[in-house]
């Protein structure tokens, strides 16, 4: 009885390495350049017109002095940015998140229209994994960096 | 400075509902199993007599 | 009487009433970890873009890094059972498998209580979220599988092989910030933390730690005793079946 146990716990110990492999093989061979949680501006600009009015997500840097906030209206216009000098418009409603600001890395979801103007249906704000005393300056340069990370070049 | 003190709050409240309301279930766990095997055991040794 | 089962555990029923040492580590953790969060909450200073939200990652960071090494020890025993078929690395395993779950969980409550309002979201797909949320499901899974299965000796093996397959999850989750590009920061380091921060952090991760060893050994303790209850519930009801 107890080779019987012994056999099985062994067949049990093969098939757990076979399924750990496949599983293994899917998360780190098959799916890794597949997956792409954004779109860099070059990305996005780079697919012409198969760009155009299909929901995406949009990520980089708010360009520095591109913002302009209506209040009122609570209407949003900003530019978002590349290392490659690529940008695109971004529109959006609604007050932003509150670390919304120049310079900060973000993620926007929408629709990239004929105009040429990104629609924003969602607008986040990528936080570094810098954590500072309030005296240091800003670095939106290294934010950027980290937040475009395996960009295709 | 921004308004969040309220979302940090929150987190430290959750943290510690978490942490003692897992405390709680495994103290019932832990006395539940007790009366669980003394009440096998009486059955056992009532069998065996 | 050729039918009864061996009891297989070596502490007798009377000794499993003992668990002073083990509540004396609970109220040791317990005391760490209020000193450890007045330590971070109390000596860090607001941080330059997130102010006081920064704090959250006293109870975030630990939470998960404590919910790795929980299924690191899942890992291991999983192992361990599939080697030797002992049934203490089973139980072992099932005890660390709970105690991450609810690490797990906490991680994701508290992450998203600080995406809120830092990334304007309480959730989004992103992979370092969406690979914490497998994570989560497989060990709830797990704990389900085990609740399901009678059979002692079935339960273990396949809680085994599935708790492999959870904890292989692990490095994935960890690297997916480094493979993939995610709304989620990578991971900090001492060089991109100030030091105010860094030893209020440490201190948190050192406190969580004792409770998730606290919460590992009561458990595990629990399960011994459930697992002899068993056995006994088992045996009578083989002889009942001899009787009959």
């Amino acid at each position: 009885m107890s080779t019987a146990r012994g056999r099985r716990r062994s067949a049990l110990a093969v098939a757990a390495v076979i399924l750990l492999g496949a599983f293994g093989f899917l998360l780190y061979g098959g799916i890794d350049s597949n997956v792409v949680f954004f779109l860099t501006p070059q990305e996005l600009l780079e697919r012409g017109t198969a760009a155009y009015d299909v929901p995406v997500r949009l990520g980089g840097q708010v360009q520095p002095g591109s913002v302009k906030w209506d209040p009122e209206k609570l209407d949003l216009r900003f530019v978002v940015t590349d290392t490659g000098g690529e940008a695109v418009t971004v529109h959006s409603t609604g007050a932003p998140p509150q670390m919304f600001r120049d310079g900060m890395g973000v993620v926007v979801e929408g629709r990239y229209h004929r105009d040429g103007v990104f629609q924003s249906t969602g607008l986040m704000v990528k936080h570094s994994n810098e954590y500072r005393k309030p005296e240091h300056g800003d670095r939106p340069q290294e934010m950027y960096k980290s937040l475009t990370k395996g960009a295709g070049s | 400075m921004l308004e969040g003190n309220g979302f940090v709050v929150a987190a430290y409240v959750v943290m510690w509902v978490g942490v003692l309301g897992y405390a709680v279930r495994l103290h019932r766990v832990s006395r539940d199993a007790k009366h669980r095997l003394a009440q096998a055991s009486r059955v056992d040794a009532r069998r065996h007599i | 009487m050729s039918h009864a089962v061996p009891l297989e555990t070596e502490s007798p029923p009377a000794a499993v009433g003992v668990t002073r040492p083990i509540e004396w580590l609970g109220l040791v953790a317990l005391l760490a970890l209020v000193g450890a969060q007045l330590l971070g909450v109390l000596t860090s200073p607001p941080d330059r873009d997130m102010g006081h939200l920064q704090k959250i990652m006293y109870v975030h960071v630990p939470a998960a890094w404590n919910s790795f090494i929980a299924f690191f020890v899942v890992a291991i025993c999983s192992l361990l059972y599939l080697w030797k078929g002992q049934e203490r690395h089973d139980l072992l395993a099932a005890s660390a498998a709970e105690v991450g779950t609810v690490f797990t969980a906490l991680t994701l409550a508290l992450g998203s209580i600080w995406g809120r309002p830092t990334w304007g979201v309480w959730w989004t797909w992103d992979p370092r979220l969406t690979s914490t949320a497998v994570l989560l499901l497989i060990f709830v899974g797990y704990l389900a599988l085990r609740s399901f299965v009678e059979d002692a000796d079935r339960r273990a093996q396949w809680s085994a092989a599935v708790g492999l397959l959870g904890a292989l999850n692990v490095p994935i989750v960890y690297m997916s910030v480094k493979w993939w590009r995610t709304l989620h920061q990578m991971q900090s380091s001492p060089s991109t933390v100030d030091p105010e921060y860094v030893v209020g952090l440490r201190a948190n991760g050192i406190a969580v730690l004792l409770v998730l060893v606290y919460f590992i050994m009561k458990r595990y303790r629990a399960a011994r005793v459930e697992r002899l209850a068993e056995q006994l519930e088992e045996r009578a009801a083989l002889e009942g079946r001899d009787h009959a």
